[in-house]
């Protein structure tokens, strides 16, 4: 072969091989521009209107998990065992923000399936759900003990996330915590 | 009957999407005018690939929300994308500013363009050189000699 037949048969192979690539990403997924940075502030209430406040102050100082949830979310269901899990695996505490919601709906769901959550905000309006940059339910976040996000995930925790990503981390922050 | 009932869900559609776009109300037309342009360039980020102003989606309408709410309070325009790209990333700009994520969006069309021009420059210089040369390598000694043989034999004959 001579290279001028060379020469087009490596571009149009290269170019499939991107293209390919690019079918394997997920463009829908945004690069989170929170990890690295500080836990927002907030102030808000909680979802048992008879506990106190939650603050951004209130729950600083400690490695955590923070789950943004809602009732009429169809993959926190699916996620919801998960959570569950973690809870009793990982010696660290669940904040959950339940997302423009209503309170019966909210207490209604965690009757149904179960309460997790060491608290949980209500965000209403979606305020500090906003401040995280949370673009659908569920996300959840992980909070080192100096209250900075390392780490985000997008959608539901599945059990492979849980296991190779959202447990083994923890266990780490509270390691280098302790 | 299938028709009908097609086209009043797809008129219905629309009336659905009309909704969700609803204009935020501005009374100054200069304020009016920002909104518009900013919202035109700010993408929604569930939507892939359509901008706060046009998106139905309940995320586009909290931005859109939150882009009126700034402009009210005074803040530019400058100041309310920093806002969202702190909380999104650059991915929300329609524009996104230079920088290593984004330097092959920004060069890969003029790179593409070069490559283009030079391989077009390359065919055109070489078809030149090849109409440039004859078509047929004439051998001159050849030429010189049939005529030479024709010469002697159109003396033979007369």
């Amino acid at each position: 072969m001579r290279w001028q037949q060379i020469v087009p048969i490596t571009v149009v192979v290269l170019l499939i091989a991107l293209l390919g690539y690019g079918l394997t990403r997920e463009p829908g997924k945004l690069p989170s521009a929170l990890i690295g940075k500080a836990l927002p502030e907030f102030n808000l209430p909680a979802l048992d209107t008879d506990a106190p406040r939650l603050t951004s102050q209130a729950i600083a100082g400690q490695v955590m998990l923070v789950n943004v949830w809602a009732s009429w979310c169809v993959p926190c269901r699916v996620e919801h065992p998960q959570i569950t899990r973690i809870a009793l695996a990982a010696d660290t505490p669940i904040i959950g923000i339940n997302y423009k919601d209503t309170r019966p709906a909210a207490r209604q769901w965690l009757n149904q399936l179960g309460n997790p959550f060491t608290r949980i905000a209500y965000d209403e309006d979606g305020q500090l759900a906003f401040d995280l940059g949370v673009s659908g339910v569920p996300e959840s976040f992980i909070v080192d003990e100096d209250g900075v996000i390392r780490h985000k995930i997008v959608g539901p925790i599945t059990p492979e996330i849980m296991t190779e990503e959202v447990l083994p981390l923890l266990q780490r922050l509270q390691q280098e915590a302790t | 009957m299938r028709v009908l009932l097609i086209s009043l869900l797809l008129a219905l559609a629309t009336a659905v999407g009309a909704a969700g776009t609803a204009m935020q109300e501005f009374d100054d037309p200069a304020l009016r005018a920002r909104y518009q342009a900013l919202t035109a360039q700010l993408r929604c980020v569930v939507c892939l690939n359509s901008n706060i102003a046009e998106s139905g989606a309940p995320l586009a309408e909290d931005m859109r929300h939150l882009v009126a709410a700034r402009i009210r309070a005074g803040y530019s325009d400058a100041e309310i994308k920093d806002i969202l790209v702190e909380r999104y990333g650059t991915f929300v700009l329609y524009d996104p500013p230079f920088s290593m994520a984004t330097w092959l969006l920004w060069l890969g069309p003029a790179a593409l363009l070069l490559v283009g021009l030079s391989i077009a420059l390359m065919v055109i210089y070489r078809n030149r050189r090849t109409v440039a040369e004859p078509a047929v390598r004439v051998d001159h000694e050849r030429v010189a000699r049939l005529l030479e043989e024709s010469d002697s034999a159109e003396e033979h004959r007369s």
